[in-house]
């Protein structure tokens, strides 16, 4: 049986795209009942377009199907351990039902652009006044208050923002924005943060709260030693790919095959004397300007030189497996289909597969961390107002007939209204 | 601004911590019990947590490197040998005394001593022992050596990153080390707030590569999907166009303008409303598809302005903008001096310091209360006062480097 900490804790859950469905993600994992609300009208925009034109890698085999919204793979990953619902809430009766929800809730969570739920006649004033114990956290990309609160604030701008893009890129050209947006998968880890340290809260004060946690301030938090140094030292690290100013070999290498890479740190002398047996000695290693940390890196280029004629003719997982063996901190470059198959995460078992109803069966991530022995329990996302039934009929005793009129009037539905949507 | 035995306050005041980790992930976890509230022991080798020993460094010496002092703020300090018997001892007597522990051990060397998960539990039932790691408890990396490069080389993170026909590129900032120690967080403060309904504790493994994955679970979904692998793009991501970062006159700026209601309000922006209609721009794939045909206005209207002036003109017209910050722009930025983000700290030693404060700010916090400790600063308070043990007792144990 798995851990479940956050076992009757409810969570109604306005959150889209992804910081916001990570935290929740990781809540619903844990425990909590993750009751996520969208709209006919508005869809999470990851369930994708309603008519695909673009690459279609993001369904079953390149396939959308006849309801891509419940097939896309970005939305499926995301939501898992949720319940899905729609609710209209610029409608009175999608309003009325959703304070009727809170009642029964612990937790409100969105990520709205600031000020949105004030807007719906839904913010904090008015949730607390349904339920005192309400808990609202709200997860804007530059917090609720301040000048640039109303700021557009996508990956790349809080990259930027926040200090971290201008820390990467070649030596020789501009900052580079990242592969993969972090600032999302930092935020959504901060939110849950901000949702259980908030129920500590109200264990202890008997009374709910609102939070405000700013994406930039949450990824900035993150920027610290950057900070630091700047204090200390009035210097800015400056962007040099991946080498360091102190130590070599250090950096990544090129192996055999086709943008097949190898990353070195190696650093002390006795992480050398380490490289140099994983290298059988080769003579070039005992070179006397090698044998100190500040000659290892004032001849850095010539260092490595030899390192990558010595990496360039193995394969990158024969490369690792050699170095650290005799304990040198190297890792090959892995892509995502490599680390799917790597042995370390297969010991963990840290994919697992997950059947779902419109997508297919297909492997999905596991969680950052474990709790206990036992493995965590996936449900599939929710297809478009999937519990529908259950949250209105069961959790607020709506008679069948009452949600059929709500269908009808389109306050709730399984199936998205076009024209409307965010694409 | 700090004295020695203030109350704690805030949401996870009555909390107690063992902070036996080292480095940076286990140590920000426990940062964040300690300035929520909670009541954090930060037990360290006689020799000192290595981390005093990277940079940034304000002196060369165990009581100034930046990144250690910030990491943990608000702790109280001890030493202990864990090689020695007595000092397991010790260590058995906090674990008694706490609600949580964290380690960074390489798995299976806390155990060997009769420190182990197991150890714990039968002195305590109801402990929760987060253990942080490189790769976990078991599987076959589990005595591999990883810094941050490693970890992104091998959670798929390094090879997205840069040009396609150049090396990958990663970042010079430990960010999945505090994202691995923010995970933990979670994980230990779920784990704690499940416990007041009775029950035993339970053992959290966060093996730190698996956080890099959280980075990417759409890539790794993808390609489960329908095989597709992502690749690096550089500034260019194929499909989506204007995303990328432009030179100004004193930096750089972000732009993303790729969806056709931002798009509109760029060619506003720049005065040049038939762009809007020109067809090789019409949608973000063809605008993609002709980007430098596109980079020809774009490239020069940036270049001449400052990014302060091109992040806000940009955003109040509806623009998706950033300036690349220097850590002097973060420093001063006006968003953050407004919300109050920063707390300045009195450093023993090395004077006032600037820190991003907490992350979200909870009612009930008093800020901080005491800045990183000196190694063993608090052996007497926490070994005496905390744990009963008597002065002679105390000094006894410092006299055989138990302490």
């Amino acid at each position: 049986m798995p851990h479940q900490p956050l076992a009757g804790i409810r969570v109604l859950d306005l959150s889209q795209i992804w910081a916001g469905p990570w935290a929740t993600q990781l809540l619903g994992a844990l425990g909590a009942e993750i009751i996520k609300i969208e709209s006919t009208v508005r869809m999470d925009p990851w369930r994708g377009p309603l008519e695909p034109t673009g690459p279609k890698h993001r369904y079953p085999q390149g396939d959308p199907g006849t309801e891509p919204y419940n097939r896309d793979a970005f939305y499926n990953s995301m939501n898992r351990n949720k319940l899905g619902i729609t609710l209209d809430l610029t409608k009175p009766e999608g309003k009325d039902l959703f304070r009727r929800l809170v009642g029964i809730s612990d937790v409100v969570f969105e990520n709205f652009r600031s000020g949105q739920m004030d807007k719906f006649g839904l913010g904090w004033t008015e949730l607390s006044a349904i339920r005192p114990e309400i808990i609202l956290v709200s997860l804007p990309g530059f917090g609720g208050t301040g000048p640039y609160k109303d700021f557009i604030a996508w990956g790349p701008v809080l990259e930027a923002v926040c200090g971290m893009a201008g820390l990467v890129g070649y030596a020789d050209g501009p900052p580079i924005l990242s592969g993969s947006a972090y600032i999302d998968a930092i935020s959504g880890a901060g939110a849950c943060a901000a949702i259980l340290t908030a129920l500590f809260h109200r264990r202890q004060s008997g009374r709910g709260l609102h939070v405000d946690v700013s994406q930039l301030e949450m990824a900035t938090t993150f920027v610290a030693p950057v900070l630091l140094e700047y204090q200390f030292r009035q210097v800015v690290a400056r962007r040099q790919g991946t080498r360091s100013d102190v130590f070599a070999p250090y950096g990544c290498f090129r192996c055999r095959g086709d943008d097949q890479w190898i990353a070195i740190a190696v650093e002390s002398d006795a992480d050398w004397a380490r490289f140099r047996r994983a290298v059988g000695d080769a003579p070039w290693t005992a070179k006397a300007e090698f044998q100190t940390v500040l000659g290892r890196a004032q001849h850095r280029d010539e260092l490595h030189r030899q390192v990558e004629a010595w990496t360039s003719g193995r394969d990158k997982y024969e490369a690792m497996k050699v170095l650290q063996d005799e304990g040198v901190a190297a890792g090959a470059l892995l892509n995502a289909g490599e680390l799917m198959n790597d042995p370390h995460f297969v010991a963990q078992k840290f994919f697992a597969a997950v059947p779902h109803a419109a997508a297919g069966t297909y492997t999905y991530p596991g969680l950052p961390f474990s709790l206990g022995a036992a493995e965590t329990e996936w449900r599939p996302a929710p297809h478009l107002g999937e519990h529908n039934q259950y949250v209105f009929g069961e959790l607020l005793g709506l008679p069948a007939d009452a949600i059929q009129g709500l269908t009808d009037r389109g306050i709730v539905g399984t199936r998205p209204v076009p024209g409307k949507q965010a694409y | 601004m700090t004295t020695e035995k203030d109350s704690t306050t805030g949401p996870l005041q009555g909390l107690k911590i063992v902070d036996a980790s080292e480095g940076i992930a286990g140590p920000f976890c426990a940062k964040l019990f300690a300035d929520y509230g909670a009541d954090v022991i930060k037990v360290e080798p006689t020799g000192g947590d290595f981390m005093r020993r990277a940079g940034p460094m304000g002196r060369p010496t165990i009581e100034a490197s930046g990144t250690w002092l910030y990491l943990n703020t608000n702790k109280r300090g001890v030493t202990l040998d864990l090689t020695q018997a007595t000092g397991r001892d010790v260590y058995l007597r906090l674990a008694r005394w706490a609600d949580l522990v964290i380690d960074s051990s390489a798995p299976g060397v806390l155990a060997s001593r009769g420190l182990g998960p197991a150890d714990l539990a039968a002195v305590n039932p109801r402990l929760v022992v987060a253990s942080v790691t490189s790769f976990g408890q078991s599987g076959p990396y589990t005595e591999y050596r990883a810094n941050e490069m490693v970890f992104c080389a091998l959670g798929g993170l390094f090879i997205i990153t840069g040009e396609r026909d150049r090396e990958p590129i990663s970042i010079a900032l430990p960010r999945i080390q505090f994202l691995a120690g923010l995970h933990a967080y979670d994980a230990a403060a779920a784990a704690l707030f499940g416990l007041a309904a009775g029950g035993d504790g339970v053992h959290i493994d966060v093996p730190i590569v698996n956080s890099v994955v959280s980075c990417l679970q759409n890539a790794t979904t993808v390609f489960s999907y329908s095989g597709y692998q992502w690749e690096r793009v550089g500034n260019f991501r194929p499909g989506a166009y204007p995303i990328s970062v432009f030179a100004c006159a004193d930096g750089h700026v972000s732009l993303a303008a790729h969806d056709e209601i931002r798009w509109k309000a760029l060619c506003t922006l720049l005065g040049r409303p038939e762009l809007h209609d020109d067809p090789r721009f019409r949608k973000s794939p063809l605008r993609a598809e002709n980007r430098h045909a596109l980079d020809e206005y774009l490239v020069p209207w940036f270049r001449d302005k400052t990014k302060f002036e091109l992040f806000e003109l940009g955003q109040k017209s509806g623009v998706g903008m950033g300036i690349v910050a220097t850590p002097e722009d973060i420093l001063t930025l006006p968003q953050h001096l407004a919300r109050d983000f920063f707390v300045t700290v009195d450093q023993p030693g090395i004077g006032s310091v600037r820190y991003p404060g907490v992350p979200f700010k909870v009612p009930g916090l008093a800020g901080p209360r005491r800045p990183a400790p000196a190694l063993g600063q608090h052996n007497a308070e926490v070994y005496q006062d905390v744990l009963g043990y008597a002065e002679a007792d105390v000094n006894a144990l410092f006299h055989n480097r138990v302490i």
